[in-house]
């Protein structure tokens, strides 16, 4: 029975990615108009409810825990590749910020490399500020 | 004829719909594998038949929707695709979004009836065709091309360091907006083979197996252009290969992106 292979093969690697698959069911495709909700015919709508938890889901991705688009099984060879290169987006957003801080306090340093910087001037001072000391204790 | 006559499904069950097809279509029901227990039916109502699985109203309920985890959504998403894929082989078929279920025979009885010709109007456009998908990734080559031009020198300063960091933001930011000019330059190709074109989202749901996805978009194709239509994909994928982004074909799938209906119950009264 060809289609019943075809369900049992579904988790193996194809065409059509989890991310394909996601982007059509979940937002394309026929819906019924969300006033039925309450309209005397009683229909049960879950798609709504499945876009909230997906939006809620798309959240964890930013946090690095996406786990289902990587995962082999769900989609296909994401996982072997995905794994790998993923770096957390909160992370290299932090790493972005700090680079660009460090960058402007640096901006605010002399330019060239003879003058010494204000950090090692201090630095000098507060040496020299002991060698005094050392002294008169001595 | 792959239909029934209205019964009773067991108790504790909802329909959940797959699409609706031309009630003159037949598709091979017992090669489906159902969601639920029962076998896969076509309910008939007029000129329509709405392709319908008896699923637990334990596990399709919205209460227990909402405690479900990924893995479930990723599964039944798929089997829903499958399904779909199936019936869109064998007829001119209008898929529905993900778990729609109404709450028994009547509901898609009537839901049928009631919207008889905005869904023949979905398969005059539809028949004969199928929608493929294109997304277009950046690969990950030409990124670190990028990062090797600009390469880490032994006892850098932290000064060179960051010149360096905002060298490669530049470069990488050049780099980008000239892949998404190549990916638009691909889509009008592509467009002018296809009877519609609809772009979707690309990353909504996460990042692809293959680079960074810059692109995406589903097309109307006609059958008899489908093997033109994959020729020029491939053909595009190679021109494009050497700039820095790749095309992946996808499809045929049921036509989801081409069938923006939105049904109602208006009108009924019970």
């Amino acid at each position: 029975m060809e289609e019943y292979r075809a369900i049992s093969r579904m988790s193996e690697p194809r065409g059509q990615g989890l991310v394909d698959v996601l982007e059509r069911v979940l937002d394309k495709g026929v819906v019924i108009a969300g006033d039925i909700r309450i309209s005397l015919v009683n229909v049960e709508l879950l798609t709504i409810k499945i876009r909230l938890l997906i939006a809620s889901v798309d959240k964890a991705a930013e946090m690095g825990i996406d786990w289902w688009t990587r995962d082999g099984e769900l989609s296909g060879k994401a996982g072997a590749q995905g794994r790998k290169q993923v770096q957390p987006k909160p992370i290299r957003d932090r790493l972005t910020q700090l680079e660009q801080k460090l960058e402007t306090v640096l901006n605010r340093l002399p330019d060239k490399s003879g003058t010494p910087s204000r950090a090692s001037k201090r630095r000098t001072t507060a040496g020299s500020r002991n060698q005094a000391r050392r002294r008169k204790n001595g | 004829m792959a239909s029934r006559q209205p019964s009773q499904p067991r108790p504790g069950t909802v329909w959940y719909v797959y699409g609706v097809l031309p009630a003159s279509a037949s598709l091979e029901l017992h090669n489906l594998v159902p969601m639920g227990t029962s076998p896969m039916v076509c309910l008939r109502s007029g000129r329509l038949q709405a392709l319908v699985d008896a699923v637990s109203r334990e596990e399709f309920n919205d209460a227990a929707i909402q405690r479900r985890d990924l893995r479930w959504i990723a599964e039944k998403a798929q089997h829903h695709n499958e399904i779909a894929r199936l019936a869109a082989a064998k007829a001119t078929f209008v898929p529905f979004r993900f778990c729609t279920v109404l709450k028994d025979e009547a509901s898609v009885l009537k839901l049928l009836a009631l919207n008889e010709g905005a869904f023949f109007a979905a398969f005059a456009k539809l028949e004969g065709k199928s929608e493929w998908g294109v997304r277009i990734t950046r690969t990950a080559n030409k990124r670190d091309a990028v990062k090797a031009k600009a390469h880490k020198q032994e006892d850098e300063s932290g000064k060179a360091y960051l010149l360096r960091k905002q060298r490669e933001l530049r470069d990488n930011e050049q780099i980008e907006q000239s892949m998404r000019s190549y990916a638009e330059a691909c889509h009008r190709e592509l467009e002018q083979l296809a009877c519609a074109a609809n772009r979707l989202p690309g990353n909504r749901y996460g990042p692809v197996n293959d680079g960074q996805s810059i692109f995406s978009a589903a097309y109307l194709i006609a059958d008899s252009e489908a093997q033109a239509f994959k020729q020029r994909v491939g053909k595009l994928a190679e021109e494009n290969s050497p700039l820095g982004i790749k095309l992946h074909l996808t499809g045929p799938w049921p036509a989801y992106s081409f069938t923006d209906l939105k049904l109602s119950f208006t009108g009924v009264s019970t």
